[in-house]
């Protein structure tokens, strides 16, 4: 097949939306088209195999790894970030294929937790009352790292992060960056927090720079949007953001693509279409170019 | 306490909210047989409805009675505390209706399961919400550990030990001359594994009208996944007919098994069934249907 | 023998006709479960079945589904069966394979999703019993 330039290179980040449901996985006819695996989220550059959170989407990035191998060189390698250790962004990590062959080597990336280590939390998933396998018995080389460098260098690619305020627990966003582009995935945080009465002044300036900073002119921004503004009310200190209030911040950063990410449970397909529309015209009415879209499951983007 | 004598049976409907082993599975090829993990509404007479395990089933469960809220009164019945069959509690809507009273039995190691999700996990609490903090009114009733619990009048439960590395129960509901019998993440084995035989869950489903059974393998894996707690679809087969049953639901999907290979295996045991000479009838375990005993 | 449809450089594919989706779909042939639409819900409407499992589209003459505009790449793109989906995927184009308004590499294809090539727009239905009722 006659191919025009070519995308299998270490030159181009391919980002793979594997599970963009937040909370709980939603299967059904309902969710079909955006999806109802919990987050995951996948970037490749070549053959560097980063992934972005282990909720049930990365058991279909397992199976599509192996499916990929026959006939050429089994991708083995893989580095996963963890935005946090909630449940559904660590449950789907024992039904990752690779991690029953012995071949494979996962490092683990996260935040390290006061007073309780990374390691424990993820042995405590597969905790032997929890599940019929545990974290020792695993075929595959696993490392769990706390980070604590401001930087990762992967190849060419430079990963730095941050912890967010404003989660139940705590959260990281990352940011990947690649000759100039950048890719940032900053999901389960509350942007709404910074405009409570109870904030002074001061500091609500202070987290809305250092958020700025982190996100602007991102090429595609990857971010949690779960509640409507009328939803929102009831869920405030749940730890997740309002969809204008996360969209007019977007916009403020000049990021180029905003990918909205961690689907409320119930928010059906055509929902999320109407929001859709509405989100478009918000961003036509200010006179913006950036693109907006709402995450779905088997969407891969080329930064 | 006795419970009433029924001459007929009375309502017995089972409704299956999830019915996916191991882990959630959404997508097209889980439509039909459904992607949602363990959860199943067991409806009776005197308006007592029971819930059996809180897997991502429950929540859509949920959703479906808030035409009750606030008042409602049930009974949770937990087999065992692996994963996919108690995540779905803190997404159960009726946890935070004032209201509510939600009966627990089960498993011994239950309300540890059930307590999980809410204040461990993360370090910091998964909720906002702790789990002495919800609302409704939880009651461990820890009777089905001593002998037989009685619903309402009319219902008498009573439990099986599982085959499988965390233990856990089955449950038998007699209801007049109704009898429903699931038994999930359970290991039939010929060689007697944790002291019990097959024989044991034959006895325990004789003459049922309905035995719902995890039939998550197919008998090809058993090799490798032996100790694991669950069952092969052919031995399930076997069971539920020297068991005499009216009607055997195969249960508990494993995650990769697509519709169209569950219609295969329903289609493998009608036939099978039929070259035996038996009237069972077959069917895989939908999300969404109802069953009447 | 590979399915052939031509879209001329004479019709201006660059505006958006908005989708009237009940008759449209209602109006599906019964083989098939997915097609292309163009202009769908006009007079010019066109209606180009997918049966192939890989379908080439792009300027080139040798593509399945041939959209001879300019700012369409010879082999633009592919559409291909995977299990109960069809998925796009953009070969190198020069002007990019967009989904809903969004550039990708790869997509999953869903019922009534507005697909660019380029500055030809042409649209996914799929035929499934859901989605012949009324949206």
């Amino acid at each position: 097949m006659p191919q025009e330039g070519s995308v299998k290179d270490r030159q181009t980040m391919e980002v793979t939306f594997w599970g963009t449901r937040g909370s709980i996985s939603t299967p059904g006819r309902g969710t079909e088209k955006y999806g109802g695996n919990t987050p995951c989220v996948s970037v490749t550059v070549g053959d560097i195999q980063i992934i972005l959170d282990a909720g049930t989407g990365i058991r279909n990035l397992g199976l599509e790894v192996d499916g990929e191998s026959i006939g050429k060189e089994k991708i083995s390698r893989f580095h996963l970030f963890l935005s946090h250790t909630h449940w559904d962004h660590i449950q789907g990590l024992p039904f990752f294929q690779p991690l029953y062959e012995p071949h494979a080597h996962l490092t683990v990336y996260g935040s390290r937790k006061k007073g309780r280590f990374l390691s424990s939390i993820l042995k405590g998933q597969m905790d032997v009352d929890y599940f019929p396998i545990g974290l020792s018995e695993l075929a595959a080389t696993l490392d769990i790292q706390e980070i604590s460098s401001r930087v990762i260098r992967l190849g060419p690619v430079m990963v730095d992060w941050e912890e967010q305020s404003f989660h139940p627990g705590g959260s990281v966003r990352y940011r990947l960056s690649l000759n100039g582009k950048k890719i940032v995935y900053a999901t389960d945080v509350e942007l709404d927090r910074l405009y409570e009465p109870t904030i002074s002044k001061r500091e609500r300036e202070a987290h809305l720079k250092r958020y700025i900073k982190f996100v602007e002119n991102a090429d595609i921004l990857i971010a949690d949007g779960q509640y409507t503004e009328e939803e929102y009310p009831k869920k405030a200190g749940w730890g997740h953001t309002s969809i204008p209030v996360l969209i007019d911040l977007a916009l403020q950063a000049q990021v180029r693509q905003l990918a909205i990410f961690h689907h409320d449970p119930r928010r059906l397909d055509a929902e999320i279409d109407d929001l859709w529309r509405m989100g478009l015209e918000r961003i036509k009415a200010k006179g913006s170019h950036m693109t907006l879209f709402w995450a779905r499951e088997g969407m891969t983007l080329a930064i | 306490m006795q419970a009433k004598a029924l001459v007929t049976g009375g309502m017995m409907k089972v409704k299956f909210w999830g019915t996916r082993g191991s882990i959630a599975v959404p997508g097209r090829d889980t439509i039909k047989y459904g992607g949602n993990t363990t959860c199943v509404e067991v409806m009776l007479e005197g308006d007592i409805r029971v819930i059996i395990d809180a897997g991502t089933g429950i929540r859509p469960l949920g959703e479906s009675l808030e035409p009750l809220r606030p008042n409602l009164d049930i009974y949770l019945l937990i087999t065992h505390i692996h994963w996919d069959h108690i995540l779905g509690f803190p997404f159960f809507e009726p946890v935070y209706w004032k209201n509510c009273r939600i009966n627990i039995d089960g498993a011994p190691t239950c309300m540890k399961g059930l307590r999980y999700p809410f204040d461990n996990m993360m370090g910091d609490g998964f909720f906002p919400v702790k789990f002495h903090e919800l609302n409704a009114q939880i009651n461990y009733l820890d009777r089905l550990r001593h002998g037989p619990l009685v619903l309402g009048d009319t219902v008498v439960v009573e439990k099986i030990d599982l085959q499988h590395p965390q233990g856990g129960y089955g449950f038998k509901f007699k209801q007049g001359n109704k009898t429903l019998v699931f038994i999930s993440d359970n290991e039939l084995r010929l060689d007697g594994w944790r002291g019990q035989t097959v024989k044991d869950f034959v006895r325990f489903s004789e003459g049922a009208d309905l035995l719902i059974h995890d039939s998550q393998y197919l008998p090809e894996e058993m090799e490798a996944k032996k100790g694991w707690g669950h069952s092969d679809y052919l031995t399930v087969l076997d069971t539920g007919i020297q068991a005499g049953v009216g009607r055997l639901v195969l249960f508990h999907h494993d995650p990769s098994r697509k519709d169209s290979q569950l219609d295969e295996i329903v289609a493998t045991c009608k036939k099978k069934a039929k070259e035996r000479g038996t009237s069972l009838e077959i069917d895989a375990a939908r999300e969404g249907e109802t069953i009447e005993v | 023998m590979a399915l052939k449809e031509q879209i001329s450089a004479s019709d201006p594919l660059s505006s958006t006709i908005l989708i009237s989706e009940k008759p449209v779909v209602e109006e599906l042939h019964s083989k098939g479960s997915a097609v292309f639409k163009v202009y769908p819900g006009s007079s010019r409407e066109k209606t180009v079945r997918i049966t192939l499992p890989e379908t080439i589209i792009g300027r080139a003459g040798e593509c399945h589904f041939r959209l001879d505009v300019p700012s369409v790449s010879r082999f633009h793109a592919r559409v291909f069966a995977r299990g109960h989906e069809y998925v796009i995927e953009d070969l190198g184009s020069t002007n990019g394979t967009f989904v809903n308004g969004v550039q990708v590499l790869r997509c999953v294809l869903r019922h009534s999703d507005q697909i660019q090539l380029g500055q030809a727009k042409i649209y996914f239905f799929e035929e499934r019993a859901c989605h012949r009722k009324a949206v």
